[in-house]
C-alpha cells in the first residue's frame, strides 16, 4: 500500500460546532435587557452615521444588502436617533395666488405656526361668512344702496323729465315704441293724425319738423348719457361695497396680522386675502349662496364670472392647505414610503367634478414623501422607486433640483399641454436612503450616469459575522430583544443555543453566523409556536428542534420523493461494492428557502482520441459554464500529469447519469477526475464513497458549497438502505469548517457507521476511493507500475502507440471509436 | 270707531279679476310677477291686457318720424310695417312671460290683445271689483305720473276697485304687507286686504301711521280688527303730509303696500316722485262705491 498516509476520517466533534448554553450567561432570554447592537455590521454602520452627518449635495445613501439583514431595522433606528436631536422643520402650506390662481403659493412657517395659521384662517373665515352677508342685509347698507340707485336712475329720469317739459311746451309727445322712443306732435292730448299733419301750412309743419329734430337730438344725447350713468352706479356700489366689507373684515384681519408680525410671507398673504375679499366680495357671496344650493340639491346656474375666477367655493378660498405640520419637539422626520409612486412621492393634484368637468384648486393638492420628509430623511426600497413609472426620474430631478414640483404623470409624460395646476415648487432639503440588493447598486453605478453623483455613500451590509463566544452572546441578546418586540415567549438558554447553532447552519459554516434575521426570526416565531402548544411559558431546545424538522418536514416533498426513486432503484445509484469509471457525486437542489443535497452517479468512458474530453452535459447543453470550466481544467491537469512530453491521444466523455436538468458549478470536477483516472487505469472505484469537491490543474481539492446538504443527502441515501460502517463522503479539507451537520448523521459517525472524510489533494482521493496509491513519478520518470497513476500512464501510452500506428497507415481515429475501460 | 264685523264682508271680498295692461314697452311687464302673486294670494283670475296702441301706426305713418333707440340712442327710420311686426312679437313675449308665471303660481289667467289708444281700452275693459295694475313707464316719468294721477281721479261705476302701482316689479314675498292705517273705512278696509294677503303669504304685518297722535289708542284698534294670528309691528310716519308718507313709500325696498286711496291726496308732484321711485308695489283701494 502506499507510503503516502490516507486522510483520516473526522472525528464527531468536528463535525458541528456546538454552542454552549453555560457559556451566555443567562437562564432565559427574560434576564437580558433591551439595547441590543447591531451585529456584524460595523462597516455599514460607519458609513450610515458618516452619510447621515454629512450635509452636502449628493451625499445620499445607498444601503445595499440581501434581504433580511436587518437593513430597514438599522437604518430606521439610526436615523430616529440621530433626527431627534436635529430641529424640527418648517411647515408647508399651499394658499390660493389670488392674482394666478393656477400657481398656488407655498407659505413656509417654523414649525407648529403652520396649524396656527390654518386655524386662525378658519376661523376668520366662519367669521365673515356670518358677518359680511349681514352686513350687506344691513338696514343702512340697503339704503345706501338704494340712495345709489336712485341718484342713478335721477340722472335718467330727471333729464328724461325735462326732455318731456320741453316737448309738452311745444305740443309734442314722447311715445314709447317698441325698440325706443319717437315723438310726434299732439293735438287735444292726440297724436295727429298723417292726414291732418299732411293739411297744416307748410310753414307750421316745417316748424313742428324742426322741433322735434332739436328733441330728437336732446332725447338722444340722455338715452346715450345712460351707460355713463350706469358705470357710475356700478362705480359707487363698488365703493360701498368695498367700504363694508373693508369694515367688516378690518379688525379681524389686523388681529391676525398681529399674530404673525414675525413672519413677512404671511403678512403679504393676510394683505392679499384682504384685498382680494374687498375686490371680490360679491361675487364669493354668489359663490357661497350657489354652494349652499348645491348642498341642498337646488344646484343652479353658476356665475361664470365666478367659475373663471376660480371663485368656487366662496369663502374656502381663503383656507390654508396645510402639506407639512410638526410640533416643536418631533425633531426631523424619517418618513418611510412603502409604496414610492409618482404621486406618492412627491405628492398629486386632485380633481372633483363639477358641472362635467374636472375642475381643482390649491385645496385639492396633496403631500408627497418627500414633503414629509423635507427637512429629515426619506428611505425608500430602490426595487420599488425603479418599479414605477417616472419615479426614480422624478425623484432625481428634486434631489437635483433641491426642489419638490408636483407633475402628474401625464405631465410627466408631456402627453398633455394643458396644466390644471402649477404649485409653486418646495425647496427641499433631505436626506434619501435608498435600500437594495447590491446587484441594484452595481447595476445602477455602471447604467444610471447620474446616479453616483447623487448616492455618494454606500453602506453594505454583511450576511454573515464571524462566530465567537462574544458574537454569540451578541446574538442571544438580539434573540432576547426580538423576542420581546416580538411578543414572543422568553427563550431558555438551550433553546437560544440550538437557535444559534441554526444561525451558523444558516450561513453554511461553522465559524460563521447568518445575519439574514428574518431566518432566525421566523424559527424564533414557528419554535414560540410549538411552546404555545406544549402550553410551555419558556421556549425550550427541543421546541426549536421541533421548529426546525417541521420547516424540514414542511418543504422536503421533493427531497423525499428523489429519495424514494434512489430506494426504488429507478435513479440508479449504488451505495456498495466498486465500479470502474463509475463514482457517486453529490448536488445540491435549491428550493426556495430549501436546500437539500442527494447523489448522482458521473461514468466516465475512454478511448483513442486527440486528448479531448467530452462533457456530454455541455453538449446536449444542460451544463453550465462553470461545469465546463471544471471539465476542462480536468484536461489540463490529465495533460500535464501524464502527457508533458507527448500528445495526449485519448478521447474521454463523461456524463451526469439521469441528470435531465442543468448542471453547473465545478464541485464535481474531483468526482468526474476520479472516474476518469478510473476508467483510464481500469481500476474500480468503491460504490460505498461519494465525492464532492472542485479540483485544480494541480490537482488540489478545493472547497465548494453545500457541503452540509450534499453530506447529509447521501448520508440519507445510505441510511434508508442500511448503514454498511464503511459508507462516507470526501469533502474538501477546506470544507471541514463548513460542517453544520445534523444530529442523526454526527450519531452515525460516532457509532462508526459513516464517515466524512477531509480530502486536500486528488492523490490522496485515490487512495479513499481505490486502494490504491496514486503513486510518484520514480528517477525513470515514470509512475510505479502497481500505483494508479502508473495504470493510467500506461494506458494512456498504449492509447498513444494505437494512435501512431494509425497514423502511419494514414488513418485518424474516429473520436466515436470507443474504447471499452 | 269702526264696526269689526260689519265691514268684514265687504273687505273679505277678493278681487274678481287682477287686470295687467301690457304694450310694446319691456317695463310694462314688470308688473305681471307681482300681479300674479297677489291673484295667487287673493284667488282672482289673472288677466293680461295687451293694447296696440293705434297711436303707434299713426306716428309710424308721420313722414319725419324716427325711433329713438333705447339702448343707444340712435335714431332710426320708424316704418309702419317693422311698428307692426315689433308689436306683434311683443304681445307674443307678452303671452309667452304671462302663461310661464301663471303656470308656476298657479293662477288662472287669460291673454286678450286689444287694438285703440291705450287708455281708453283700458277703461273699457276695466270693470267695479278689478284690481288694474297701472302702466308704469319708469323711464318716461311724467307719463307714468300721468297715469297715477287719472288712476286717483277716476270715478264712476266703471272704475277699477284697486289700481297697483308695480315699483320695480320685485316679489312681494320677500318682506312685509304694510298698510297705510287710518281709522276710517277705507283704513280698515286697507287692513283687512293686508291682514289677507300677509296670512295667504306667511308675512308679517307692518302698520304705517301718517302723522299719527295717538299711536298706541290707533295700534290697540288696527290689532282689534285683525282675526289671523300674524306677527304685527307698527310703524309711525311723521312728516308733512303727502310729501312726507311719500318719501317713506320710497324707502320701502321689500314686501307690497297697501293704501287706501284718500292717503294718497295731495300735492301732483309728490305724486310723479312716487310713481318715479316706489321700489315697492303699491296697492291702492279705491272708496266703496255706494251700492
Amino acid at each position: 500500500m502506499a507510503d503516502r498516509p490516507l486522510p483520516a476520517a473526522l472525528s464527531p466533534d468536528r463535525l458541528y460546532r456546538a454552542c454552549d448554553p453555560k457559556s451566555l450567561g443567562f437562564e432565559t432570554t427574560a434576564e437580558l435587557k433591551d439595547g441590543a447592537e447591531i451585529l456584524g455590521q460595523e462597516r455599514a454602520l460607519e458609513a450610515i452615521r458618516f452619510g447621515a452627518s454629512i450635509d452636502r449635495p449628493g451625499f445620499n445613501l445607498f444601503v445595499l444588502g440581501a434581504p433580511g439583514t436587518g437593513r430597514h431595522t438599522t437604518i430606521n433606528r439610526l436615523l430616529a436617533e440621530r433626527a431627534a436631536a436635529r430641529p424640527c422643520p418648517d411647515d408647508w402650506a399651499y394658499v390660493n395666488n389670488f392674482e394666478t390662481p393656477y400657481q398656488p403659493t407655498a407659505l413656509r412657517m417654523p414649525c407648529g405656526r403652520g396649524a396656527q395659521l390654518r386655524d386662525a384662517l378658519d376661523a376668520l373665515i366662519d367669521d365673515i361668512r356670518a358677518a359680511i352677508p349681514a352686513a350687506f342685509e344691513s338696514e343702512e347698507y340697503q339704503a345706501r344702496r338704494e340712495a345709489i340707485d336712485q341718484e342713478a336712475q335721477q340722472h335718467q329720469q330727471s333729464a328724461l323729465a325735462e326732455v318731456e317739459r320741453k316737448a309738452e311746451a311745444k305740443n309734442i309727445a314722447i311715445v314709447r315704441t317698441p325698440m325706443g322712443f319717437a315723438l310726434a306732435p299732439v293735438r287735444d292730448g292726440q297724436v295727429v293724425r298723417p292726414d291732418v299733419f299732411e293739411a297744416l301750412p307748410e310753414e307750421e309743419r316745417e316748424h313742428i319738423q324742426g322741433d322735434i329734430a332739436e328733441l330728437e337730438q336732446e332725447l338722444s344725447e340722455v338715452i346715450k348719457q345712460a351707460p355713463r350713468w350706469q358705470k357710475e352706479r356700478r362705480d359707487a356700489l363698488r365703493k360701498l361695497n368695498e367700504e363694508v366689507t373693508e369694515a367688516t373684515i378690518a379688525g379681524p384681519i389686523a388681529d391676525l396680522k398681529q399674530s404673525f408680525e414675525d413672519l413677512p410671507e404671511v403678512l403679504a398673504h393676510l394683505d392679499a386675502v384682504r384685498s382680494d375679499l374687498i375686490r371680490n366680495v360679491h361675487r364669493i357671496l354668489v359663490a357661497e349662496r350657489t354652494a349652499a344650493q348645491q348642498a341642498d340639491g337646488t344646484a343652479v346656474d353658476l356665475d361664470p364670472a365666478a367659475v373663471a375666477k376660480g371663485l368656487i367655493g366662496g369663502f374656502s378660498r381663503y383656507e390654508v392647505n396645510l402639506i407639512v405640520s410638526t410640533e416643536d419637539g418631533d425633531g426631523a422626520p424619517v418618513v418611510y414610503e412603502d409604496h414610492p409612486t409618482l404621486a406618492n412621492l412627491v405628492g398629486r393634484i386632485e380633481h372633483i367634478s363639477q358641472l362635467g368637468a374636472l375642475v381643482t384648486n390649491f385645496s385639492l393638492i396633496k403631500p408627497g414623501a418627500l414633503h414629509r420628509a423635507n427637512g429629515g430623511y426619506l428611505i425608500l426600497d430602490v426595487i420599488k422607486v425603479l418599479t414605477q413609472p417616472y419615479a426614480w426620474e422624478m425623484l432625481k430631478r428634486s434631489l437635483k433640483a433641491r426642489c419638490i414640483s408636483i407633475e402628474s404623470p401625464a405631465q410627466a409624460m408631456g402627453v398633455i399641454s394643458t396644466v390644471s395646476l402649477d404649485p409653486q415648487p418646495i425647496p427641499l432639503e433631505v436626506k434619501v436612503v435608498l435600500c437594495g440588493e447590491p446587484l441594484h447598486y452595481y447595476l445602477l453605478s455602471a447604467y444610471d450616469p447620474e446616479f453616483r453623483a447623487m448616492f455618494k455613500v454606500a453602506a453594505d451590509f454583511d450576511d454573515i459575522m464571524q462566530r465567537d463566544e462574544g458574537a454569540e452572546a451578541g446574538f442571544a441578546r438580539m434573540i432576547a430583544e426580538s423576542a420581546r418586540r416580538e411578543h414572543l415567549r422568553p427563550f431558555h438558554r438551550d433553546a437560544v443555543a440550538r437557535v444559534i447553532e441554526q444561525a451558523a447552519r444558516f450561513a453554511s459554516d461553522a465559524e460563521k453566523l447568518s445575519i439574514e434575521l428574518h431566518h432566525t426570526a421566523d424559527l424564533m416565531a414557528e419554535a414560540d409556536h410549538h411552546a404555545a402548544e406544549a402550553g410551555a411559558e419558556v421556549v425550550s431546545a427541543d421546541h426549536v428542534e421541533a421548529a426546525i424538522a417541521a420547516r424540514i418536514r414542511r418543504a422536503d416533498r421533493l427531497r423525499a420523493r428523489s429519495l424514494e426513486a434512489i430506494d426504488r432503484d429507478i435513479i440508479l445509484i449504488d451505495t456498495t461494492d466498486a465500479k470502474v469509471g463509475q463514482i457517486n457525486g453529490l448536488s445540491v437542489l435549491q428550493l426556495g428557502d430549501f436546500a437539500f443535497g442527494r447523489p448522482t452517479r458521473i461514468t466516465a468512458r475512454v478511448r483513442i482520441g486527440t486528448g479531448r474530453v467530452i462533457d456530454i452535459e455541455r453538449e446536449v447543453e444542460l451544463g453550465g459554464p462553470l461545469h465546463s470550466k471544471g471539465v476542462m481544467i480536468l484536461a489540463g491537469y490529465l495533460g500535464a500529469q501524464f502527457s508533458a512530453d507527448s500528445p495526449l491521444s485519448l478521447a474521454a466523455t463523461l456524463v451526469f447519469e439521469q441528470s435531465y436538468g442543468g448542471v453547473d458549478g465545478d464541485s464535481a470536477s474531483t468526482a468526474e477526475l476520479y472516474a476518469l483516472l478510473s476508467a483510464l487505469a481500469e481500476v474500480p472505484i468503491r460504490q460505498s464513497l461519494a465525492v464532492t469537491g472542485s479540483v485544480n490543474q494541480r490537482g488540489a481539492v478545493q472547497a465548494i458549497g453545500g457541503v452540509n446538504e450534499k453530506i447529509e443527502g447521501f448520508f440519507d441515501v445510505c441510511n434508508k438502505r442500511g448503514l454498511t460502517g464503511d459508507q462516507g463522503v470526501l469533502i474538501p479539507v477546506a470544507n471541514t469548517k463548513h460542517l453544520m451537520l445534523r444530529p442523526d448523521v454526527i450519531e452515525a459517525v460516532r457509532a462508526g457507521r459513516f464517515h466524512i472524510y477531509p480530502v486536500a489533494t486528488v492523490e490522496e482521493g485515490i487512495g479513499l476511493l481505490t486502494g490504491l496509491e496514486a503513486g510518484e513519478r520514480g528517477a525513470d520518470g515514470h509512475y510505479p507500475e502497481a500505483s494508479l497513476y502508473g495504470r493510467v500512464e500506461r494506458r494512456l501510452q498504449s492509447f498513444a502507440e494505437a494512435r501512431s500506428q494509425f497514423g502511419r497507415a494514414g488513418a485518424e481515429p474516429a473520436e466515436s471509436a470507443e474504447s471499452a475501460p | 270707531m269702526i264696526e269689526r264685523n260689519a265691514d268684514k264682508a265687504s273687505s273679505e271680498r277678493r278681487f274678481r279679476r287682477i287686470v295687467v295692461p301690457l304694450d310694446v314697452s319691456p317695463e310694462s311687464h314688470s308688473a305681471l310677477e307681482v300681479a300674479a302673486e297677489l291673484a295667487a294670494a287673493l284667488e282672482s283670475r289673472l288677466e293680461g291686457l295687451f293694447i296696440e296702441d293705434e297711436t303707434l301706426e299713426a306716428l309710424a305713418r308721420l313722414p319725419f318720424t324716427r325711433q329713438i333707440s333705447a339702448v343707444s340712442g340712435t335714431p332710426a327710420a320708424l316704418e309702419p310695417e317693422a311698428v307692426s311686426r315689433d308689436v306683434r312679437a311683443q304681445s307674443e313675449r307678452a303671452r309667452r312671460r304671462l302663461s310661464g308665471i301663471a303656470a308656476r303660481l298657479k293662477v288662472e289667467w287669460s291673454f286678450e290683445v286689444r287694438r285703440g289708444a291705450t287708455e281708453a281700452e283700458l277703461s273699457a275693459q276695466t270693470r267695479a271689483g278689478d284690481l288694474v295694475a297701472l302702466l308704469a313707464h319708469r323711464t318716461v316719468p311724467r307719463a307714468a305720473a300721468r297715469h297715477l294721477q287719472a288712476a286717483l281721479e277716476r270715478r264712476g261705476p266703471g272704475a277699477e276697485s284697486a289700481f297697483l302701482l308695480p315699483g320695480r316689479g320685485r316679489p312681494i314675498s320677500t318682506g312685509a304687507v304694510n298698510v297705510i292705517y287710518q281709522p276710517t273705512e277705507s283704513g280698515a278696509r286697507a287692513l283687512a286686504l293686508a291682514e289677507r294677503i300677509a296670512s295667504r303669504l306667511r308675512m308679517p304685518l307692518v302698520l304705517l301711521l301718517p302723522e299719527a297722535k295717538d299711536t298706541d289708542r290707533l295700534v290697540a284698534q288696527a290689532r282689534a280688527q285683525l282675526t289671523r294670528p300674524l306677527a304685527v309691528s307698527a310703524e309711525p310716519i311723521p312728516g308733512h303730509g303727502l310729501e312726507g308718507l311719500v318719501r317713506r313709500l320710497c324707502q320701502i325696498r321689500q314686501g307690497v303696500v297697501i293704501a287706501p286711496i284718500e292717503a294718497l291726496a295731495g300735492h301732483a308732484g309728490d305724486l310723479e316722485r312716487l310713481a318715479a321711485q316706489a321700489t315697492c308695489p303699491i296697492l291702492v283701494l279705491r272708496d266703496e262705491e255706494p251700492a
